[in-house]
């Protein structure tokens, strides 16, 4: 029997920043305002655009498209070297009125956030929920900035208050409940829907579902054994009629991502990078008294003709490796230790520009073990807890271990792309 | 063009009641390289956390030059960090 779309109120907001990170820097700087701008996390010669302003995308300027590329799309383009403490702090206002409203918030990631207002219903004192977007749209601009704009989406579950904040972009506002549903799904393509890309969509029309309305009129069975083959399948026959499916699991990796301003090949200096990287994990970690089990690193290679292909570069792109292991780390030499064990299973010679480190399988650390006898392991701890409180009082990186000193590349705090539940308050 | 500057201005500014009980400081005047130069849209104000010292940064635009000024909460000076010229 197909089960009838959820019929009761739309009650959860979503609501997301316009170009976010490109926003706030054509609000920091008047002059950038109505000009395409791009936001790059290191501005030198191979800089990609990792966020663009509607200007720039009007132009064909997206998320990857290079400095100069951009440029001759647009002469006036100007890229803007991302600012993580810019962006920290309008997140931050951001949770604020989030948070004046329900206390039952989420920021799904740096630009984007839920308030769940099931159960609020008295608080509101009837008032709309339509009328509580506007409102929000508005003290957005009056305690952030004049020129910043959100897209608020109101609907029964996550998924569609996502879909529904994207709908009418920019600065929109819209609700989709079971009685116009059927109607917005008619009016979009499938690779419009939240995290439907194009190989899901590819996936979707091998079963012969090619339109939204399509994906929504499939049978759970169709889903769920000939689809998505596992209970996911269950999960979007549940959202696509507006009940909830979404969970917070907090926070499950901690990671740190880089790309070189001086390319290498040297094992030592590779050795240094990880131990950087490896020093900023444990830290997140820390923080927030978490500790990893599990250990991933990728490296992405530079891609040098003269490999014997006729286009050049046939040698690998990218190399990857994780490991759980049996007891949780927190530290950074511990972090370290296993970060180095995988990178030597990794090719050797090649140039490496870019690398991803994440620690996955967090758990609560237990640091408040005591240890009967003074161990190795006790004094580390307590050297790193004496080190981030150095840090703690007079800046990031001004203690670092030995190691890492002479290291070329610089591994300043960036844009987080992921979550943004490690961010300091 | 973007200039790096790491000068200590003079600043004229207000501090008035904000939203949640904040102090607004907004700059109005700097002097630099000699001139006068008049805030005409102010753009964002952000902390920057530096260990335990909280600087406070100022984005402005004066006509067609915009700016990036930094106020150091214990020495109470006005640095110039950035000039923009549209």
């Amino acid at each position: 029997m197909e089960l009838k779309p959820y019929s009761g109120p739309p009650e959860i907001m979503h609501i997301d920043m316009n170009s976010a990170f490109a926003m706030t820097e054509q609000q920091a700087n008047p002059l950038l305002r109505g000009r395409p701008v791009g936001v790059t996390n290191r501005l030198n010669d191979f800089a990609i655009c990792i966020a663009a302003s509607y200007e720039a995308k009007r132009v064909g300027i997206n998320l990857g498209t290079r400095n100069g590329e951009a440029k001759r799309l647009a002469p006036d383009f100007v890229m803007q070297e991302s600012d993580s403490a810019k962006y920290q702090y309008v997140n931050k206002l951001v949770r604020e009125i989030f948070a004046s409203y329900s206390p039952v918030t989420q920021m799904k990631s740096v630009d984007e956030g839920i308030i769940d207002f099931r159960g609020m219903r008295g608080i509101l004192k009837g008032r709309p929920l339509e009328e509580v977007g506007r409102e929000i749209k508005q003290r957005v601009r009056e305690e952030i900035g004049d020129y910043m704009t959100v897209n608020v989406g109101i609907a029964p579950n996550r998924w569609l208050a996502k879909l529904a904040a994207g709908f009418m972009k920019p600065d929109g506002l819209y609700v989709i409940d079971h009685t116009n549903l059927e109607a917005v799904y008619g009016l979009m393509d499938l690779v419009e829907l939240p995290y439907i890309k194009r190989r899901m969509a590819a996936r979707l029309a091998e079963a012969g579902i090619m339109t939204p309305l399509e994906f929504y009129r499939a049978s759970e069975a169709v889903l769920a054994r000939q689809v998505f083959r596992s209970v996911n399948g269950h999960h979007w026959y549940l959202k696509l009629r507006g009940y909830e499916t979404e969970v917070d699991y907090g926070i499950r990796t901690v990671g740190r991502s880089y790309v070189l301003d001086h390319r290498t090949a040297d094992p030592v200096e590779m050795a240094t990078l990880l131990h950087k990287a490896a020093a900023k994990i444990a830290r997140r970690l820390r923080r927030n008294e978490l500790a990893a089990r599990g250990m991933m690193l990728w490296l992405g290679y530079v891609r040098e003709p003269g490999w014997g292909s006729p286009r050049g570069w046939n040698g690998p792109r990218g190399w990857r490796e994780r490991q759980m292991y049996h007891v949780a780390a927190w530290r950074a030499d511990q972090l370290y230790a296993r970060a180095l064990e995988l990178y030597q299973r990794s090719p050797q010679g090649l140039t490496v520009s870019s690398m991803y480190m994440t620690a996955y399988a967090v758990e609560p650390a237990r640091m408040d073990q005591l240890y009967l006898w003074d161990s190795e392991d006790a004094r580390a701890d307590r050297v790193e807890a004496a080190m981030n409180a150095v840090n703690d009082r007079y800046g990031e990186q001004q203690l670092l271990p030995a190691a890492v000193f002479a290291s070329k590349n610089p591994m300043p705090d960036k844009i987080p792309f992921g979550s943004v539940r490690y961010f300091s308050s | 063009m973007r200039e790096h500057c790491d000068d200590i201005v003079s600043v004229l500014a207000s501090f008035t009641p904000g939203p949640r009980g904040r102090v607004r400081v907004t700059p109005h005047v700097m002097k630099w390289q000699g001139r006068r130069w008049k805030l005409t849209t102010m753009g964002l104000y952000h902390p920057e956390p530096r260990g335990n010292k909280r600087m406070h940064i100022f984005s402005f635009a004066s006509g067609d030059t915009a700016f990036r000024l930094e106020l150091d909460p214990e020495t109470l000076e006005w640095r110039l960090k950035e000039a923009f010229y549209g």
